[in-house]
């Protein structure tokens, strides 16, 4: 029998602008159940793979696979239907639509049966329950990102993209949201795009570092921290941060 | 379809130079839209406006000034009346959706026709063109009137004027990059308001010129506006928004269209643009010359 | 949020219809006027349905009212009973608007797809010009048929006016209950924040083009009113000027608030009425103050009120949201 399911993979992924290779044969496996970080220098490509695996954008050649499927050029609507959601660098919420709103149309996704409870649920692992009525963009900046997330798990994803989730937050912001994170994410397949190096160390079980486009290292984390090819990449790659 | 007959082929051929003339008109108004909208992102409905002060001031300024002095007068009274605008109205819009803009000039527009309408009336008129540009010629019974070859004339040569604008001015090049990205360009520390109103002051001068030349042609009434900005709108989507080449192969296929296909079509003056729009739109959203990703 | 039934708002909408005319007629108009302003709060409304609603802002929605307007007219020739006259004017709306929602909403948003639309709704009215012997061309649909209601003699003002309240409140009614449903929460995301919906799980495009058709209808279901009101349909309905005017009303009135519209109908026709004998230059009040309200109040009068409340509330008002932090723009190419 096979290893444990692949829950997303991608074949020899290219994508290029108009002449520019941003992203070269990239192989990708991601293991159901796991936490997956794509760690690289600044302008190695990863936001772009996110946006091919969500559907943003389509790739110039090889393909997509959601559980076995070939998901290659699906747009982000159906990717969601197959349980793949996604979160952004960016705070991105419905900004005069209540709290209670913007969850309720991001769980919308999942079927209206119980839409109430589950919206209820959500808000209070969030932590949101006291500012449901009020309009998303007079939240504070931590309370959006949070009211972020939770329409990213609103529709009960089972894979989860999470681009930067701590961008921009102090260490002690960053180690809060991730534990929370961990808590409502445990179980699920998550794709993270990271640049805190402790947290990529502490929660994920496999790392794959991306370079200029091409995947140059894979394995656990406390492997790929010892490349030298990594730690190279990062001391002379295209910005540092 | 009959082009047999020697009289087919004038005929057609004056209708062949109409187009040509209308098209000219046509360019000149879209052009105008298109730097508006590919650097500020804003369509200007008060364009049509100022096509038609354009023409009605053109009227006005001739018997004090002469003819050429004052379609140079109409157009430049115009440009900084579009520029004295921007700064006023325009700028605090630029932090909202581009709608909000659309909306203004809308709502001024309308005080314009009543204006022009107060201090001109209501009745079209009627507006000779000056002696010198009077008449034509009619070499092998194919007539070229005059006043109509100086309107193509006059209009080449603004055309290239902007092209040298835009190919080999700063301000040119601010314009051209905001067409691909507006947001950068305020990045990269360029004055940008002062670009944007001088950009504006670009925009309603090509109207106001387009209208003072129009008037000779088609003589003067208020709803001058209304019924170009259809037109206008329909070439800019044709051409593409924000294009310069699409400005003038819009402008001139939508005009020589309208006025050849006359000839087997009797609607076809007013339907033809809206088919072609409409072809383009199926086949080529983005329009002739339309740079990806603008409103898609 | 449970609230006492007297409290909805279609009630007290309802409630308002029945007040109305009384209003009008004390302010020195007429029950024709009253049924006027009833038909351009439906068009508004309607307008409003796809404005308000995914954000999409229509220049040539005008077409479908004069679309309802020539159905009903030419319907109630042969079928000399309102109620289907109009049932059949919204549904012609709806028809002629689902394949242009098909092509165009894909393809444009924002300031393109106000152009587009603007050009269409001219197309359709240099082709109505054309058809003489069905529209009537330059000189409209006349002999149009109002016929009895069952035992009702519509030709009785006041009697026309409580079937356009029943109309309006119908309409309005079929609104409220699109917004207020889950499809209608989408479509507000869709308004907020379009660029992160598909990543929902929502297909922007079909959303919209719900919207345009199901406004269509509502600005059809207006037109056919019109056609009854005034006993005639000109082409003029089609142009983007009457689109125009009836922006103007629902941006006045306010276009993120549901009776908005409809408030700003009542007004904004009202005010024209008056002005009209006065000055012969009233379009040219009606744009300044339209020009105004852009610029200062962009909510329209139902922005206005709602400041107006916060502020007797002696509660700091939430502030203006900053500007919608949108995804970073993804682009579908191919």
């Amino acid at each position: 029998m096979n290893g444990p399911a692949v829950a997303l993979r991608t074949v020899g992924l290219t994508k290029s602008f108009r002449g520019l290779e941003v992203l070269r044969g990239v192989d990708l496996a991601v293991t159901a159940g796991t936490t997956h970080a794509v760690i690289g220098p600044n302008g190695a490509g990863k936001t772009t793979l996110f946006n091919i695996l969500s559907g943003a954008i389509l790739p110039s050649a090889g393909r997509v696979e959601l559980r076995g499927r070939d998901v290659t050029g699906w747009a982000p609507h159906q990717l969601l239907k197959l349980g793949l959601a996604r979160s952004f660098q960016v705070t991105s919420v419905f900004p005069t639509l209540s709290v209670e709103a913007n969850l309720t149309v991001a769980a919308q996704a999942k079927g209206l049966d119980g839409l109430g409870e589950r919206v209820d649920a959500l808000m209070d692992q969030l932590g949101l329950t006291a500012m449901r009525h009020l309009e998303a963009g007079v939240l504070s900046h931590g309370d959006q990102r949070r009211l972020d997330i939770g329409i990213t798990l609103a529709s009960e994803p089972s894979i989860i993209l999470l681009d930067e989730p701590t961008a921009g937050m102090t260490r002690a912001e960053a180690q809060q949201t991730m534990a929370s994170l961990e808590r409502m994410l445990g179980g699920r397949t998550i794709v993270l795009v990271e640049h805190d190096m402790d947290l990529v160390m502490r929660i994920s079980s496999r790392v794959s570092v991306l370079h200029r486009g091409i995947l140059i290292a894979e394995g656990p984390p406390e492997e790929v921290r010892e490349n030298p090819e990594v730690r190279e990449a990062y001391l002379v790659g295209v910005g540092r941060e | 379809m009959v082009l047999g007959a020697t009289g087919g082929i004038h005929q057609l051929f004056d209708l062949f130079l109409n187009g040509v003339i209308l098209g000219a008109i046509y360019v000149l108004l879209a052009l105008g839209l298109n730097v508006i909208l590919g650097l500020i992102g804003v369509i200007n409905f008060a364009h049509a406006a100022f096509y038609m002060l354009g023409a009605y001031l053109a009227l006005s300024f001739t018997p004090h000034i002469g003819f050429l002095p004052a379609v140079a007068a109409a157009a430049v009274v115009v440009g900084l009346l579009g520029m004295a605008m921007e700064v006023s109205l325009i700028r605090p819009l630029y932090r909202r959706i581009p709608e909000h803009a659309l909306l203004l000039t809308f709502g001024l527009t309308l005080v314009a026709e009543q204006a022009v309408r107060w201090h001109w009336g209501d009745y079209a008129k009627n507006f000779d063109p000056p002696s010198f540009l009077a008449g034509g010629f009619s070499p092998g019974g194919f007539t070229f009137p005059t006043y109509r070859l100086f309107v193509v004339g006059a209009t080449a040569v603004v055309v290239a004027a902007v092209w040298l604008l835009l190919n080999r001015t700063s301000l040119g090049l601010v314009i051209r990059a905001g067409v691909l990205d507006a947001e950068m360009v305020g990045a990269l520390g360029i004055n940008v308001p002062l670009a944007f109103t001088l950009t504006f002051g670009l925009g309603s001068l090509l109207a106001g010129l387009g209208g003072a030349m129009v008037g000779p042609m088609a003589g003067l009434n208020p709803d001058m506006a209304t019924s170009i900005i259809i037109l206008a709108f329909v070439v800019v989507v044709i051409g593409g928004l924000g294009s310069f080449w699409g400005s003038i192969v819009g402008g001139l296929l939508v005009g020589i269209f309208r006025s050849v296909l006359v000839y087997w079509w009797s609607p076809a003056t007013e339907l033809v643009p809206f088919l072609l729009m409409a072809g383009l739109l199926l086949v080529r959203p983005r329009g002739l010359f339309g740079v990806e990703g603008v409103f898609e | 949020m449970k609230r006492p039934l007297y409290k909805h708002p279609l009630v007290l909408f309802g409630i308002a219809l029945y007040v109305f005319p009384y209003l009008v007629v004390a302010l020195g108009k007429s029950t024709f006027n009253a049924s006027e302003f009833l038909v351009w709060a439906i068009f508004a409304t309607g307008l409003n349905l796809l404005w308000g609603h995914t954000g999409d802002l229509s220049f040539g929605h005008g077409m479908f009212f004069g679309w309802g307007a020539y159905t009903a007219g030419l319907m109630s020739r042969h079928v000399a009973f309102v109620p289907v006259d109009l049932v059949a004017a919204a549904v012609v709306a709806m028809a002629v608007a689902w394949p242009l929602a098909k092509i165009i909403v894909r393809r444009a948003t924002g300031i393109y797809f106000a152009m587009i639309t603007l050009a269409v709704g001219e197309m359709f009215f240099f082709i109505a010009i054309r058809l003489t012997s069905i529209t009537g061309g330059e000189n409209g649909l006349g002999d149009i048929r109002l016929g009895k209601l069952f035992w009702i003699d519509l030709t009785s003002r006041v009697n026309f006016y409580y079937l356009s309240a029943w109309v309006a409140f119908i309409a309005i009614a079929c609104a409220w209950f699109i917004t207020h449903s889950p499809y209608g929460r989408v479509c507000r995301a869709i308004q907020q924040n379009r660029a992160r919906v598909p990543f929902l799980g929502f297909d922007t495009v079909r959303y919209r083009e719900r919207a345009f058709v199901m406004s269509a209808g509502i600005c059809g279901l207006a037109g056919g009113l019109a056609a009854f009101l005034f006993r005639h349909v000109a082409a003029d309905t089609l142009r983007w000027t009457n689109t125009g005017e009836a922006v103007l009303i629902t941006m006045l009135g306010g276009v993120q608030s549901f009776f908005g519209p409809a408030a700003g109908a009542a007004v904004v026709k009202f005010l024209e009425s008056t002005l009209i004998p006065k000055t012969k230059y009233w379009p040219a009040v009606i744009g300044a103050i339209f020009a105004a309200f852009v610029l200062l109040a962009p909510g329209g009068l139902a922005g206005l009120a709602q400041r107006a409340r916060a502020l007797l509330r002696r509660r700091p008002e939430a502030e203006a949201p900053p500007a919608p932090p949108v995804a970073p723009a993804v682009e579908r190419t191919g």
